[in-house]
Formats: structure tokens, C-alpha cells, sequence
């Protein structure tokens, strides 16, 4: 064989350097300090102790194990027989047959995943069969089928099918024949069949988005919740971990597979140069498997241990929350959904939504289960008007009582019967101090040319139509339809100074100094500003939108009690204390703004005065014409 | 295929009953193949109300600038992934057995990472703050602006999918004898012309499985785009999961966007499968 050449091997340094170079960041940033994805702070093996301790990371983990091996191997099973079956078909049945299985192959990934969610939508609605492992692993084995057939089917015609024939002759039963004579000459595809079907699935994230429903999670629904907002270090730590076992197995059978190599040089050549490529790649999968044998029984103990400590048949709460919402146990507070757990000997299976739309959209298509969410006011009165609340049994909440007046009686639940208000806000402009010239004091800044390129703006229409409303002296709620054109133009305008469109991730841009302006809810920017002293917040001279985020218990909650136990509890002082203390948003607990400190009670960004609230306006649910024109609107505005 | 199974035809006894191994996955096929598809086909001619409708198509055009955009950006993919990946599985090809087998696990290795967590570092590597601009501006160099722009979108395509561009291209091109290549250079025939009439013409079935595998999941991808284009370069994916779990919710429109996408990769692979008339030869690595 030829030595490569210099620039060969310029070319393929390259390209490593271009496959390693994230996966080395991310490796790096397993051991810094802070939770920041951008900058390096320190050296630590924090993360990785934590690691085995979050419950959240490692029992998607395992999910994610489990469910590559059950698919891998039920698509194994059906594939291989399926092989058999298309190898004694006739030409046509065949070509038939395999241009089905091609579909998976060359369909989109999503459409693949849309076709399959509607498809377990509909069942689900005609039997009440829920999303979750089931249909997951039915969508896994769909997609991992088409690579099993694949690779046995070739081995299929390489075996000579005089010596099947001969077994039978000799009275050998044919489904012994079967085992005996067929199976050991196709076990090398049977065997990378099972590797690829185990690969795919474990990475594969865009099916089982469209079809895990709301409670069964893999590592990659784990990884994409957090990606929103900011990725928890742990998840790099377990990567680095995963990496590292994978290269260590493959480094060792690698070696060993060259010592035999030369072993057999030396003797005779009996690796035909042909089938070389596939002889190394059944070795690599093998490599792969043992790896992925290593990782099961370590995490077998883990699982025990779990599984020990935890009391079977718990009741399970759903809740769906905003990102980052709730005082989580860092920066030294209260386990708020730990502690709740406890006191009432459940388990709470708790996921994150970034927009009110996003979550309606995800309780519509029907995939998913909750029984509390947490929403906006407007959405909140289009969830009542849907009829997809329940009405509250204020006996279980009695923390209800110490409401603040202001936050009882209410445009999007007039009756109260419905919502027990979680914590309020505005939404304002943050801004970094080194990057403007001077202190912004209107949404103005927004579009301002100065600062090309490093404004963001909110990814959601309600959100932008609202800023661009009242920068235009309209009502936040205006159905007025030459309002609404001139928005949309003024929001064309601003896309020429605009870095991009973002939402959650306005948190993490403006904390590492990504970007100079963006607007936000007030809360968030108090803990942006934490973070990184050079921001700054302020509530626009215009006026801005003034937001209450109530907690709802969803029609047909099978377990409305414990929900509503869930929503006093978040209602406890000491309770709520913590969580406004971690998520700095403005408590409409008399109760609760009693217990903060008075730098907090003072603070204008989280209690402005009345006179500046006076300016802000609370959205309504507008008639369905004006949402259309106005979503229509949007989709026109960044689309184009 | 044929020609094997035709010099050694199976007695009928065996055939009858061997055909009967393929009804599990004949039911699967049916259940969960065919009849999604065809949800998503009635999804997309039907109202919410459930009758008969064009209206699902009739407001797609609005789109077309976002549908060209996800073929152009994914065709560039497609080339530079071949651009990239024809030399080397070339030069795999031609090492020994140890190098193509350390080359090959290298390949494979990044794919048992999760896709978002190496995409999410794209974004630490090319941010304005980001540790490439950092590095450059130790020199003096930049800022550049690289990430949310059609760039950056690319590069996440490439960098994702190249694997499956390297092996096919490898796997058909270890295939190759050398002597065939040897005999058109004793015959005269100079480096270039090697490459144009012997090389490129032997390696089409892996490059036309090697743009199949990279070209229909750049054009349907819906992550990369939104972490690395930010807002502003939506694909057709991105609105297609707007329209099912984002933020604006008509499966309906969805199905109808899948439709028109599955059309369009139809049309597009049509025409690239023109060159090969096998099958996906070399998919299997």
C-alpha cells in the first residue's frame, strides 16, 4: 500500500481537527467552573460528582440505553425474518417490499416523526393509549428496521443455498436448518444490523421528539430542553465519560484486531482484501458493543440504588413549567419540586416550556399529558374560553387567601375559579452598559443603527407585536387590522439591525455580552444582571407589558387533588420566598413579599411604581381573526 | 442480485413457507410505514372540521423563499461534504488495513455524542465572543461575524453529516483494483485524467448514496438551523415543527409542508439516482 502523501495528510489532519474541535470544547467545559458555555472560570470536578446524583440526567440516560437495546433488538428479530422472507420472494414482491422499506431510509427524519405522531394522536384518542415508551420504541424499531434488512439481505445471497437444501435432505427440521446452517453464515450483518440499529436510535433525537409524548424522556429530549436555555455541565461531564469509554473500547480492539492481522499475515492471507472493510467494521461494532455492555452494568447499580430508595406505585404530578422557574436547589436554595415531593409522597414529572404558544400548541396536538401548567394571562383566558381548564376546589388551596387585592379579580379569569397567580412581571429592555452609548429609555433602542447587529428580539408574536405597539402609541391589545399592518412593518424595519430572533436564549446571549440590547421579563434580567454586573434594565417610557403567570390544573387531571395541593404549596410562604428568591420575579403573595428583604421589596425593576405599571398594559385573548393576521403577520416577518 | 439467485433457483418446497418469516414485518410495514403517511396525506387535504380542502396548499407560497433557501443551503452542504470527502475516503481507501480501520473509528467516533451537544459547541466556537474570534484576537484579527448567518447554517450541515458522506464513498471506493488504476497510467493517462475516467466514474454509486445520505436530512433538519441561523434562517423543518410542537399549531398546513418536501426530495433524488442505477449500494458500511 501507497504511504499517504504530505498533503493527504494535511487534508486529513484537517478534517479531524474540524470533526474533534467541539467535541474538545465540550469536553473542556465539563471541568469549568461556572455554568457559563462561554467563558472559562476555573477548574473542577464538581460536575461530575453532581452527576450521579441528578436523577433528571441519569434516568433519561438509562432511558435512552434501554430503549437503543429493546429496539435494536425487536428490530433485529423482525428484520432478520423479514430478510429470509424477501430473499425467497419473487422479483416483483420484492422490488415491492423493498421500496417500502427504503421509505424510512429516504424520508425526512421529520416527516417520519409527523406521520408517526399523528398516527399515535389518533390511537390515542380512539383507545386512550398514551405517548411514552411504547410508541417511542415502536418509532425506534420502524426507523432501525429498514438498516437490519439491509445488512443481512447481502449476506443472505452470499450463502449457498445448496447447504440449507442439503440439511433438509438429510431430514434436518427447517427451522433447525435454520439455526444450524443459515443463521451462523448471515450472524456478521445480523450482528452490524444490531450495532446500527443501536446507534441511530441512542442519538436519535428528531423521531422521538415528535413521538415521547410528555412523560418518557431520552437523553436527547433531556439535552434539547436544556439547549433552550443553558446546558447544565453535568451533561458535559457525562458526554466526556461516554467519549472516553467508547474511544478507550475501540483503542483496545483496534490493537488487538491489528495483532491479529499480522498474526494471520503472517501465516496465510485469510481476509479476502474484499470483504476487508466489513470484517473491520463488524469488529468495530463489536468494540461498540462491549462498550455498551460496560455502560449497562454500571448503570444497573445505579438503577438499584434508585430503585431502593424509591416507594412503588407513587401517584405521578405533571407539571409544565417556563425554563428555569423554580428554585431548584442551586446557588444554595430549596429543592421546591424535592421537597413537595416528599412532603407528599409523590413523584413529579417536571418539563419546561419557552413560550405560551409553544406550550398550547404541545397540550392541542394531543401528545402530551399534564395536569399543571403555568401560562400567561392571555393564553390563559383562550384555555378557558377552550374549555381546557378544570375549576379550581379552593378548599385545598387556602393559601389562596393572601392574594394581593390587585391579582384577585382579573381580566383573563374574572371569576377567579380558574388560576392561582405564580408571579408577575414586565417586560422591559436589558441592555449592556459597555456596549450603548448612552442609557436607553425607549423601545426605540430596539431599531436603533447604531447598534447593527447586536439587538435581539423575541421570537414570539404576541411578544413583538407588543413592543412594536407601543412604540407606535397603540394599545397591546388592539384588533385594529391597520394597527396591526403598521406593526408588521415597523417589525420588517428592525430586521436589518436585528443579530437575531431568540427567546430563552436572550439569557445566556446577554449574559456572555453577545449581544448590547434585547427586551425581557423583568425577573430574568435581575438574575442576568447577577451574573454580569454591566446590565442593566428599564422599563420604556412608552410603556410595556405588564404579565401574570397563574398556575391552571387541566381538564381531565386524573389527579386534581394532588395538583391542587401542588399550587398551595407553591403558595406557602417560606415556599414561595424561595422560589422568588431563585427565579426574581415579583410575588402577588401579600404573604410571600412580607417575608423578602427590603432591598428586594424597594427594588423597582421587580415592584415598579403604580405610576409607571399604570402605563403598562395585561394582554387579553384577541378574536380569532386578529390572531390569524397577526400570526400570518409573523410568519411573513421571519420568513422573509 | 438476480443473476445469483437465478443460477441456483430454490426448490418450491422451501419458498412457499420461507415467505411466511416476512408477515410480521409486512404487518409492521403497513401499520406503521404506510399508514402514517397516509394520516399525513389526509391531515393535509382535509380542515380541521374534516372536509375536503386545497386551502392547506394555497397559502404555501408564501413560503417558497423559505423552501429555496432550505435547497440551497443544503445542495451547498451536499458539495462541500463531496469536496471534503471524496479525497479522503480516497486516501482511506488506499491505506492499509490498520489505517483504514483507525480511520474509520475516528469517522464514527463524534456520532456517539449527541448531535445538539456538538452543535451547541459550534455556537461557543463561533459566537462574536466566541473562542475562534478569541483565538483571532490574540493577532489582531476580527471579530468576524459567524454565527446566525447562512455560514454557520452550512457548516452545521457539513460538520453533522459529513460521516455519512466519507463512508459509502469509502466502502465503494476500497472496492476499486488498483490495477485498473495502474493500467490507465501505463497507458498514458495523466493524474486528472485518472480521476475523471476512472476514479469518478467506479466511485457513483457511493457518491449518490453519499448525497442522499447528507442532502435529505440538511434539507429537513430543524435543529441546526435554529441554533446556528438563529431566528432569521428558518428552513421548511423549522416551520414544519412549528406548525406541530412550536408555536403555531396546524397540523393540517404541517402535513401539507411535508408533502411538498417529500415531493421535492423525490424530484431531487430522482434526478441524482439518474446516474446509478443500483441500489443504495455502499450504504452499508
Amino acid at each position: 500500500m501507497k504511504k499517504t502523501g504530505v498533503f493527504g495528510k494535511i487534508w486529513i489532519g484537517l478534517m479531524m481537527f474540524f470533526l474533534y474541535a467541539p467535541i474538545l470544547v465540550l469536553i473542556a467545559f465539563s471541568f469549568n467552573e461556572s455554568k457559563s458555555r462561554a467563558l472559562f472560570t476555573g477548574f473542577t470536578f464538581k460536575w461530575y460528582g453532581r452527576l450521579l446524583q441528578n436523577t433528571q440526567i441519569m434516568s433519561s440516560f438509562w432511558n435512552s440505553l434501554t430503549m437503543a437495546f429493546t429496539s435494536a433488538a425487536l428490530a433485529t428479530v423482525i428484520g432478520v425474518l423479514a430478510a429470509v422472507g424477501i430473499s425467497k420472494m419473487g422479483k416483483r414482491a420484492r422490488s415491492a417490499v423493498m421500496n417500502v422499506t427504503y421509505l424510512p431510509v429516504l424520508n425526512p427524519e421529520i416527516v417520519t416523526g409527523i406521520s408517526m405522531m399523528l398516527l399515535f394522536v389518533f390511537f390515542k384518542n380512539l383507545l386512550g393509549s398514551e405517548l411514552g415508551f411504547g410508541t417511542v420504541l415502536i418509532a425506534h424499531i420502524t426507523f432501525c428496521l429498514p438498516y437490519v434488512i439491509l445488512n443481512v439481505l447481502p449476506k443472505l445471497r452470499q450463502v449457498d443455498p445448496n447447504i440449507y437444501e442439503a440439511a433438509l435432505d438429510l431430514g434436518c427440521p427447517p427451522v433447525k436448518a435454520f439455526f444450524k446452517v443459515m443463521l451462523p453464515q448471515i450472524s456478521s450483518g445480523i450482528v452490524s444490523g444490531f450495532m446500527m440499529s443501536f446507534t441511530f436510535s441512542l442519538d436519535d433525537f428528531i423521531i422521538t421528539y415528535f413521538t415521547a409524548g410528555s412523560g418518557y424522556k431520552t437523553l436527547p429530549i433531556t439535552i434539547y430542553s436544556m439547549v433552550r436555555k443553558k446546558v447544565n455541565p453535568q451533561i458535559n461531564a457525562l458526554s466526556a465519560i461516554v467519549f472516553l469509554l467508547v474511544l478507550t473500547m475501540l483503542v483496545v480492539m483496534n490493537v488487538a484486531e491489528a495483532r491479529k492481522a499480522r498474526r494471520t499475515e503472517r501465516g496465510e492471507l485469510s481476509v479476502r482484501s474484499g470483504s476487508r472493510a466489513k470484517v473491520v467494521l463488524g469488529r468495530s461494532a463489536m468494540a461498540l458493543a462491549a462498550a455498551a455492555a460496560v455502560f449497562v452494568v454500571g448503570l444497573v447499580g445505579w438503577r438499584n440504588y434508585q430503585n431502593g430508595a424509591m416507594i412503588e406505585q407513587q401517584p405521578v404530578l405533571a407539571v409544565f413549567n417556563w425554563g428555569e422557574y423554580i428554585s431548584n436547589g442551586e446557588d444554595g436554595g430549596l429543592d421546591v419540586i424535592a421537597a413537595f415531593e416528599e412532603e407528599y409522597g409523590c413523584t413529579v414529572q417536571y418539563d419546561l416550556f419557552s413560550t405560551n404558544e409553544e406550550m398550547y400548541t404541545k397540550l392541542k396536538s394531543g401528545s402530551a399529558n399534564y395536569d399543571i401548567v403555568i401560562p400567561s394571562d392571555y393564553m390563559i383566558s383562550r384555555m378557558i374560553k377552550e374549555d381546557m381548564l378544570e375549576k379550581l376546589d379552593f378548599n385545598n388551596i387556602p393559601n389562596a387567601e393572601f392574594i394581593m387585592d390587585r391579582f384577585k379579580q382579573t381580566s383573563y379569569d374574572p371569576t377567579g375559579e380558574y388560576t392561582v397567580p405564580y408571579t408577575w412581571g414586565t417586560v422591559g429592555l436589558i441592555y449592556n452598559t459597555t456596549m450603548v452609548e448612552e442609557a436607553p429609555d425607549s423601545w426605540a433602542a430596539l431599531w436603533d443603527e447604531r447598534y447593527k447587529g447586536d439587538i435581539l428580539m423575541f421570537l414570539n408574536s404576541r411578544d413583538a407585536f407588543g413592543i412594536a405597539q407601543k412604540l407606535l402609541g397603540y394599545s397591546q391589545n388592539t384588533t385594529d387590522e391597520a394597527e396591526l399592518l403598521a406593526c408588521a412593518d415597523k417589525l420588517k424595519e428592525q430586521k436589518k439591525v436585528l443579530q437575531t430572533y431568540v427567546m430563552d436564549e436572550i439569557f445566556d446571549k446577554m449574559e456572555i455580552g453577545e449581544a448590547a440590547l434585547a427586551p425581557y421579563y423583568a425577573g430574568d434580567a435581575l438574575t442576568m444582571i447577577d451574573e454580569n454586573p454591566d446590565l442593566a434594565f428599564v422599563l420604556p417610557k412608552e410603556g410595556s407589558n405588564l404579565f401574570i403567570d397563574a398556575m391552571c390544573v387541566i381538564k381531565g387531571s386524573k389527579n386534581k387533588e394532588l395538583a391542587e395541593n401542588f399550587i398551595d404549596y407553591m403558595c406557602e410562604p417560606e415556599i414561595g420566598k424561595a422560589n422568588i428568591e431563585y427565579i426574581n420575579y415579583s410575588t402577588p403573595l401579600q404573604t410571600v413579599y412580607d417575608l423578602l428583604d427590603e432591598e428586594v421589596q424597594q427594588n423597582p425593576v421587580s415592584y415598579p411604581d403604580n405610576e409607571r405599571v399604570a402605563r403598562c398594559d395585561i394582554f387579553v385573548n384577541l378574536p380569532d381573526e386578529t390572531n390569524k393576521l397577526v400570526q400570518d403577520l409573523w410568519n411573513e416577518i421571519i420568513a422573509e | 442480485m438476480t443473476k445469483s439467485l437465478s443460477k441456483a433457483p430454490l426448490p418450491r418446497r422451501g419458498k412457499n413457507k420461507s415467505v411466511f418469516a416476512v408477515a410480521p414485518y409486512g404487518l409492521w410495514m403497513a401499520l406503521f410505514i404506510l399508514l402514517p403517511l397516509a394520516m399525513v396525506l389526509w391531515f393535509a387535504f382535509t380542515t380541521e372540521g374534516g372536509s375536503f380542502t386545497v386551502e392547506n396548499f394555497a397559502g404555501l407560497h408564501k413560503y417558497a423563499r423559505v423552501f429555496l433557501k432550505s435547497i440551497w443551503l443544503s445542495l451547498i452542504a451536499t458539495v462541500v461534504c463531496l469536496l471534503i470527502g471524496f479525497p479522503i475516503g480516497y486516501l482511506m481507501s488506499r491505506m492499509g488495513e490498520g489505517g483504514q480501520r483507525t480511520m474509520l473509528m475516528l469517522i464514527m467516533l463524534p456520532m456517539w455524542m449527541s448531535f445538539l451537544l456538538r452543535t451547541y459547541a459550534w455556537m461557543t466556537l463561533l459566537e462574536r465572543e466566541g473562542l475562534i474570534n478569541r483565538f483571532l484576537g490574540l493577532f489582531g484579527i476580527g471579530p468576524f461575524n459567524m454565527i446566525n448567518t447562512q455560514g454557520a447554517v452550512v457548516l452545521g450541515m457539513v460538520y453533522n453529516y459529513l460521516p455519512f458522506m466519507i463512508l459509502p464513498l469509502h466502502s465503494i471506493m476500497v472496492k476499486i483494483d488498483r490495477s485498473i488504476i495502474e493500467a490507465a497510467q501505463d497507458l498514458g493517462a495523466n493524474g486528472f485524467h485518472v480521476f475523471l475516467r476512472v476514479l469518478l466514474p467506479l466511485s457513483v454509486p457511493g457518491i449518490v448514496t453519499g448525497v442522499t445520505m447528507v442532502f435529505v436530512p440538511s434539507v429537513s433538519t430543524f435543529i441546526i438551523s435554529r441554533m446556528l441561523g438563529g431566528g432569521t434562517n428558518l428552513l421548511i423543518g423549522d416551520l414544519i415543527e412549528q406548525q406541530f410542537l412550536g408555536s403555531v399549531y396546524n397540523p393540517h398546513v404541517g402535513s401539507a409542508m411535508s408533502l411538498i418536501l417529500m415531493a421535492m426530495i423525490l424530484l431531487i433524488m430522482g434526478v441524482i439516482n439518474r446516474f446509478d442505477d443500483g441500489e443504495m449500494e455502499g450504504m452499508l458500511v
